[in-house]
């Protein structure tokens, strides 16, 4: 909340070449003198808030002329020549204008300012690159208070904000589950590329954290939105580590005239984080902690008991040999093996062998303080963040310093972090293992100790043939050994800012950041590692492992901004110009050895080679960019709002022939509840219509497609010699892709402020789509990187809130609110590689591709829409599967041809109800989030019931009592024959509709009021208690296992902060 | 960057702390100042940006850094003769190191007659359809595009080296300026010149035929088509003038391994003496017998690639000679080929099937009519691998082979350049000349002279030159484009059981080339 006190209201910066003429103009007719009277020499005087905090940047007039002036850095004002008896007005973003008479002969005043009922956002918009009055601003924003998300989620800031904000869809990785390593994939506003062909390969993976490449998260998700902190380009991952009561607010850039400030990077949305700055005043400490409980959530798996695992096996003909005698024979006797084993009691729940409650907490320490001048502020944080899974965890050390000094005219800030993080990787293997393993092996053998390999071999057994399923061993095994799997990363922050205010109506600010990172990985697999247990005959340089990386990123960004701003009668002018730079540079070595046999030999120095196959590798990236931009604002009378920005963009990734790229955006507003023909009445008290359109960019995509790159051939040589070749065929004429955003939004404040009611409408047309274009192969070449395809999103947002009950004398206040997403995506044009990539996922080779829905891309549908073959479900008589095929006719082969939209991943609607009640201390704080009208590929439900393959894995209980069976039955699955028979296809049958609702998020609080008497002993004030429960439950039309690789985990918080 | 952006901020309050004094005295001129001076700024800024924003990738070499000096230019020659093995977009198998020479076109040329068997060679059927000649199988028309990418991506690479060189000309040293340049023509025109003998029919029957495009552009948009005999032609543009720009490099001696080792394994570089022997083979393809016989007789003349005179079978299995290295004008040298070869023929017992030309075949091959047993070629040839296996061994290298004579594929031998003169002296009717030019190569492979009484007319002397095909390029694929050349019966030149089908000489373009480019 105080980011904003201390600065001009309208802090503006602005750039642009082509615009400057037109500003030329602009200051030249605004440049006029204005005429003065004489009665009081000189008033001076200072305006604070109800705090009691100086408010700079406050415009002080006097009422009947057109005299005006802002208040300095200190708060303080002078008029002269002010008639006597004037009434001075005094107005500040977000507070209530003021009027104070002066008395007769008055020179000195100080004038205090109540700050405003509204919201936050509705007050300032905070676009990383300058602020302005949400009056005077026609962009699509939304600022949420770190508070509010901390309420939400305190330990996950991305989620609380997906939770709270619609246009923000985090994709929910089914596989990865809560594993505290692995960041989220988050878009704003639906995808704008699709997720092939630029890079290679299929993109939209959830990067592991740690990695620290300031580059390569952007990359890899081409859709992730661009990440400010504090006006600099971040990333994922440090939003993602950093300390939550650290951040002041986060604001959401969605539409074009919000985000074309930054030009080539602003097509995918723009989130905008501030940190919390020092308050004057005494020393302030304050001291958070948060403790949460992990549990691991295992109801969504069914798995067979030892004796149902069995029985299915044998029904599906894992111990019998119909063609050849002497193999059935063999396999009889390891039925009868294992029999015994399940008739000796042995049924395993390896499930919950991996998994155990997390309990984490989080320190953070913040002190802050200083006088008007110099402040200062630092604050500490440590978490350890302990995984479900045995020995994940992640553990974040932090620092931060801030330094800012300010007199008259000059404010210089410098704010320093340096943090260390730790992410361990369980010992214990993916989760996924432990579902495979059959329950009727023992974990551990008489005496105790862990068994590694679970059955002893047939010759011990005197079986004359081999087992079934070959050689199994026990995951839980590795726990024991001492093997390292963890990554680090120790970074440094910098920033520096000088802020100048030039007069009353100018300013300007440079800033220079420096950003270096250490990122580091050490992965060690002894010889007695179960992955080595099949590969003895590998020969000893191969055996056991030792993988280390290390890495080192760094990054400058600079800029400067320069604001005006000026009112004059009813129009004000706010405009701002900029430059902005970056260079970034990321390293990374890792080198792989084998040949570790012990495992207390756990350097890498220990090993005895690269093996057969092994060799070091490393990688260099250096890209830089320069943006500039101006935006400038006219307003009249607070009724009328126009806005234009424009920017010019340049990358080092793009085109030599296309290195520099204008955006632009323009919108209109109009406060509707100020005009004179608006009539006061009972119901609407405010309306605000914007409508906004622009053009923005994207350049999340590699840079070697622009240029000629010669690739080394570095396995061979040709007579002692290296050669080097054109890998691909760069092409000099790639364009920027261009994302034309139009943006349709109302606000509306209804029963004197009873029902605030926010309403965005959008379209978003991606043009120039860098997909791949098929050539002629006499070219030289397979395919070249061109801009040919294009995307359509639309969409809508909807919220309304409402504070029910404001009860200040009784102190309960309860408020409502709920918001609602929706978007659609469409395909709308292509280019023909694509088509034969649709091909080739029809007649994949790979047949075993076809288990699951593969994606294919078409105009007029969207990129998330699921391609199936229409099923009508299982023939009772036969038990096969019944197909439709294009024409309309039935069969009960599947084609890949016959294949149709089924469904589509993306959810029509998704949002949040949100009931928030106070009652003097307590809190009780309540999100619900839902979905609803997407579909989903249970394909969890196909590998664990149908494509079971038992000779290797445990599946679903529902094997044994929901297939076929006999004719007659009618029921979903398929009949269970000996595996390998039949492989079910991605068919209609497993599109399920993918409702849910769940409680993202419960809190319960109390804020001790400060006058108790242990309170005060402690010296503490406002002490809060806070308990959060995240996920707490989940009603869904669909049934699936969550969580393959890690389990998804049910999160309880319980907080506590209090400040000395 | 950051010294960039304080000289600014500098530069900016510089400017306005100047003004602010005059502010004081003037008032309100200063606004329009400050946006002057700012303005200045920024379009000063303008023409620093493009400079800042060309930044090389670093673990990649960019054209811009790579083709600085000499050495990029020689990288980039070299990544091309790695492409002869494995160009990029290329087939599974290499290139001129597997399918053009031991594997798919030796097969084609029925050299293996055991390739029928389940899982010959490579395992799995792709010999199998290759010996039956079924081009549209699966996996043969894959290999056969791929080589077909791969030639015109190693193509393309030379395009980009000749248009780039040009203007670098002063970067280089000695004669490499001419090596590399003469070198990029010459293998530009090898490659055409073999894509023309695969994809283009034979020149008997469609010489003016639509066969392949003759590409000398580094572009993305396709050339069209050009008939075989325009294409020859080009070859044999491309190769005179590398042979013009080769001649002036120093061609004093054939060199192994010397310190430049650029310029060291003159026979693993298309040197000046095999870009003549590719035009003699190039000029008799198109049918212009009077420069074919120029260019073989020039070789010959040059006697820096003896014929071999003992037998190489009677050296030590550590230092056996068996491709006759000195008599290469020009091999593909690859680290694979040991490899190669022990995938194709070496393979170990219960591996799968070696490629092989059976006993009786080699029998009918090397001894029957003017031959004999004491041929060098049958006794240096064939060794068992495994007991009572016999396979072809020319590749077989053992591990402590002098490095010189590893992994050498050869492309073209001096032999060929005797066979072409003979050809062109019997196509004069001087049956003598010709037997003489055949009795050279024969004396040298351990042979009697030819019996002039078994050669009386120019078809028998055909016969021998044929036959001396078929006994020199087993695993060197050159028979084929022989038999093709003069549009033999296969089935009765090979003896092969199998019916062939009618286009066999003619590879199918592959469909993408046709889609893109027509």
């Amino acid at each position: 909340m105080n980011y904003f006190k201390n600065k001009f209201p309208a802090k503006h910066r602005f750039f642009s070449m082509m615009a400057s003429c037109t500003l030329l103009l602009l200051f030249m007719a605004t440049s006029i003198a204005y005429g003065q009277e004489k009665t009081i020499p000189v008033v001076k005087g200072v305006v604070k808030d109800d705090a009691g905090e100086i408010l700079s940047g406050a415009t002080v007039s006097i009422k009947g002329t057109k005299i005006f002036i802002t208040t300095k850095n200190d708060g303080t004002f002078e008029l002269k020549n002010v008639p006597e008896g004037s009434v001075l007005t005094v107005s500040y973003v977000g507070h209530t204008r003021t009027e104070i008479k002066l008395k007769p002969g008055q020179a000195e005043v100080t004038i205090k300012m109540t700050s405003s009922t509204a919201v936050l956002s509705e007050v300032v918009v905070n676009n990383g690159l300058y602020k302005r009055p949400a009056g005077n601003f026609t962009g699509a924003a939304k600022t949420y208070s770190g508070e509010q998300l901390k309420s939400i989620n305190p330990s996950n800031v991305l989620q609380a904000l997906a939770v709270i904000e619609p246009s923000v869809r985090i994709t929910e990785n089914n596989v990865l589950g809560s594993d505290p390593n692995q960041l989220p994939i988050i878009q704003i506003r639906g995808q704008n590329n699709l997720p092939v062909g630029t890079q290679g390969s299929a993109a939209a993976s959830a990067t592991p954290v740690s990695n620290g490449d300031i580059m390569s998260s952007y990359l890899l998700n081409p859709n992730q939105p661009l990440i400010i902190l504090d006006g600099f380009q971040s990333t994922l991952q440090t939003i993602y580590d950093m300390d939550i009561n650290r951040i002041a607010s986060i604001t959401v850039l969605k539409d074009a005239a919000a985000t074309t400030a930054y030009g080539s990077k602003a097509a995918n949305g723009v989130i905008v984080v501030e940190t919390k700055q020092p308050v004057a005043g005494r020393t302030q400490v304050s001291y958070a902690i948060n403790m949460s409980v992990d549990i691991a959530d295992l109801t969504s798996y069914h798995l067979m008991d030892a004796k149902s695992l069995l029985e299915a096996q044998r029904l599906a003909g894992v111990y019998s040999d119909p063609n050849n005698h002497f193999n059935d024979v063999g396999l009889k006797q390891w039925y009868d093996y294992r029999l015994q084993q399940v008739q000796s009691g042995v049924n395993t729940y390896w499930l919950s062998q991996p998994v155990r409650n997390g309990f984490s907490t989080r320190h953070s320490l913040n002190i802050s303080g200083g006088a008007r001048s110099v402040r200062y502020g630092l604050s500490l944080n440590y978490s350890n963040g302990v995984g479900v899974m045995k020995g994940s965890g992640r553990d974040v050390f932090g620092l931060n310093y801030y330094l800012s000094y300010t007199n008259k005219s000059f404010r210089f800030s410098n704010n320093t972090s340096v943090s260390y993080t730790k992410g361990n990787v369980t010992p214990w293997g993916s989760f996924g293992q432990y579902a495979s393993q059959f329950p009727y092996f023992k974990p551990t053998d008489s005496a105790g100790n862990t068994i590694k390999v679970f059955e002893p071999t047939n010759t011990t057994l005197g079986i004359a043939t081999l087992p079934p399923g070959g050689l199994f061993t026990n995951a839980a095994y590795n726990a024991g050994l001492e093997m390292n799997n963890y990554s680090y990363m120790l970074s440094f922050t910098n920033n520096t800012n000088v802020e100048w205010t030039i007069n009353r109506e100018m300013r300007m600010e440079a800033g220079i950041s420096f950003l270096t990172n250490l990122p580091g990985s050490e992965a060690f697999y002894p010889a007695d590692h179960t992955m080595f247990a099949n590969a003895i005959v590998a020969g000893f340089s191969d055996y056991g492992s030792y993988s280390q990386t290390r890495g080192k990123n760094t990054a400058i960004n600079g800029k400067l901004n320069f604001s005006y701003n000026k009112k004059f009668g009813a129009h004000t002018i706010m405009a701002a110009l900029g430059v902005t730079g970056q260079a970034t540079e990321s390293n990374s070595t890792t080198i792989q050895v084998s040949g570790l046999p012990n495992d207390y030999l756990n350097q890498l120095g220990m090993a005895n080679g690269y093996g057969s196959s092994l060799k070091p590798g490393s990688t260099n990236n250096v890209t830089r960019s320069l943006s500039s931009y101006a935006s400038i604002s006219y307003n009249y009378d607070n009724r009328y709002t126009a806005e234009i920005t424009a920017n010019a963009s340049g990358s080092s990734q793009f085109g030599s022939n296309n290195r520099l790229a204008p955006f632009w955006a323009g919108g209109v507003a109009w406060n509707v509840d100020k005009e004179k023909f608006f009539k006061k009445n009972s119901i609407i008290q405010q309306l605000k219509v914007r409508l906004t359109t622009g053009i923005t960019g994207n350049q999340n995509f590699a840079a070697a497609m622009s240029q000629p790159i010669f690739q080394y051939n570095l396995l061979n040589n040709y007579r002692l010699q290296l050669g080097a070749i054109v890998g691909s065929y760069a092409n000099p004429d790639l364009k920027w892709q261009q994302t034309i955003k139009n943006n349709l939004g109302a606000t509306a404040g209804l029963f004197n402020g009873k029902l605030n009611i926010g309403f965005d409408y959008y379209t978003e047309n991606t043009d120039n789509l860098i997909l791949p274009l098929d050539v002629a192969p006499s070219t030289g070449f397979v395919n070249y990187q061109d801009n040919l395809g294009a995307v359509k999103n639309a969409g809508y947002d909807f919220s309304i809130s409402s504070p029910i009950i404001q009860d200040r004398k009784r102190n309960i206040f309860w408020s409502l609110m709920f918001n609602v997403g929706h978007y659609e995506n469409v395909i709308t044009k292509l280019s023909p590689a694509i088509e034969a990539l649709n091909k080739a996922n029809n007649n994949t080779f790979d047949p075993k591709l076809q288990i699951t829905p593969l994606p294919r891309y078409e105009v007029g549908q969207s990129m998330s829409r699921i391609w199936a073959v229409p099923s009508l479900g299982i023939d009772p008589a036969t038990g096969k599967e019944v197909f439709v095929k294009l024409d309309g006719s039935k069969t009960f082969t599947w084609d890949p041809n016959d294949k149709r939209p089924v469904g589509d991943g993306t959810s029509k609607l998704k949002g949040v109800i949100n009931s928030n009640f106070n009652y003097k201390g307590f809190t009780f704080n309540i999100y619900l989030s839902y979905n609803y009208g997407g579909q989903m590929y249970n394909q969890t439900l196909v590998d664990k019931i149908e494509n079971v393959d038992l000779l290797h894995t445990n599946a679903d209980e529902r094997v044994l009592t929901e297939r076929w069976k006999q004719p007659g039955d009618i029921v979903s699955y398929k009949s269970l024959v000996a595996s390998g028979g039949q492989q079910t296809n991605s068919t209609s049958r497993f599109v399920q509709d993918n409702n849910y609702l769940e409680a993202s998020s419960i809190t319960v609080g109390y804020a001790f009021p400060s006058n108790l008497a242990w309170v005060k002993k402690a010296h503490l004030s406002t002490p809060k208690l806070f308990i959060t429960l995240a996920d707490l439950f989940r009603f869904g039309t669909i049934k699936t296992e969550r969580g393959t690789g890690y389990p998804f985990a049910w999160k309880f918080n319980f907080g506590l902060s209090t400040t000395f | 960057m950051e010294i960039q952006f304080w000289f600014i901020n500098y530069f900016l309050k510089k400017i306005f702390m100047d003004h602010n004094k005059l502010l004081a005295i003037h008032g309100n001129c200063f606004p329009k100042l400050t946006l002057i001076a700012l303005t200045a700024v920024i379009m000063l800024l303008a023409p620093g940006c493009k400079k800042f924003l060309d930044v090389p990738p670093k673990d990649q070499v960019p054209q811009s850094t790579l083709f600085k000096d000499e050495q990029g230019f020689k990288d980039a020659l070299i990544g091309v003769y790695l492409g002869l093995d494995k160009p990029n977009n290329g087939a599974s198998y290499g290139l001129y190191t597997t399918d053009l020479s031991m594997g798919m076109l030796s097969t084609m040329a029925y050299n293996y007659d055991n390739a029928t068997a389940a899982n010959a060679g490579v395992g799995g059927a792709f010999y199998n359809n290759v010996v039956a000649y079924t081009y549209l199988e699966g996996e043969v028309r894959k290999e056969i595009d791929g080589i077909w990418g791969g030639m015109y991506n190693n193509i393309a690479n030379l395009n980009n080296i000749l248009i780039q060189i040009e203007s670098k000309k002063d970067v280089f040293h000695h004669d490499n300026f001419n090596r590399v340049k003469g070198e990029a023509i010459a293998l530009r025109a090898l490659f055409h010149f073999d894509l023309l003998r695969m994809f283009g029919k034979s020149p008997l029957t469609g010489s003016a035929e639509k066969a392949i495009p003759y590409v000398t552009q580094f572009t993305i948009r396709s050339t069209p088509f050009v008939t075989l005999q325009a294409g020859l032609d080009s070859c044999i543009v491309d190769l005179l003038a590398a042979k013009e720009i080769l001649a002036a490099t120093d061609t004093s001696a054939v060199l192994k391994g010397v310190d430049d080792v650029f310029t060291s394994y003159t026979q693993n570089h298309l040197n000046y003496w095999a870009v003549q022997a590719l035009l003699a083979r190039v000029y008799l393809y198109k049918g212009d017998l009077e420069n074919a016989d120029i260019y073989s007789k020039a070789v010959i003349g040059s006697n820096k690639f003896p014929l071999i005179s003992s037998n190489v079978a009677a050296a030590l299995n550590a230092i056996r000679d068996r491709t006759f290295s000195q008599e290469l004008l020009f091999s593909v040298y690859s680290s694979n080929t040991s490899n190669y070869n022990s995938g194709l023929f070496d393979k170990a017992s219960g591996g799968g099937t070696s490629l092989s030309m059976l006993a009786a075949r080699r029998d009918l091959t090397y001894k029957t009519g003017s031959g004999n047993a004491s041929d060098y070629r049958y006794i240096s040839w064939f060794d068992n691998n495994q007991a009572a296996v016999s396979v072809p061994s020319k590749f077989f290298q053992d591990k402590n082979l002098p490095y010189e004579l590893q992994g050498n594929v050869p492309v073209i031998r001096a032999s060929e350049m005797y066979y072409i003169a003979a050809e062109c002296a019997n196509k004069k009717n001087d049956i003598t000349a010709g037997a003489a030019l055949l009795n050279k190569v024969r004396a040298a492979r351990g042979l009697n002279a030819l019996n002039a009484a078994g050669i009386a007319t120019t078809d028998s002397l055909s016969t021998e030159i044929m036959r001396e095909y078929q006994k020199e390029f087993i695993q060197e694929g050159q028979t084929f484009f022989y038999y093709k050349r003069l549009n033999k019966d296969l089935r009765q030149v090979t003896g092969t059981p199998v019916a062939i089908p009618a286009d066999v000489y003619v590879f199918p373009i592959p469909d993408k080339e046709k889609e893109y480019n027509h």
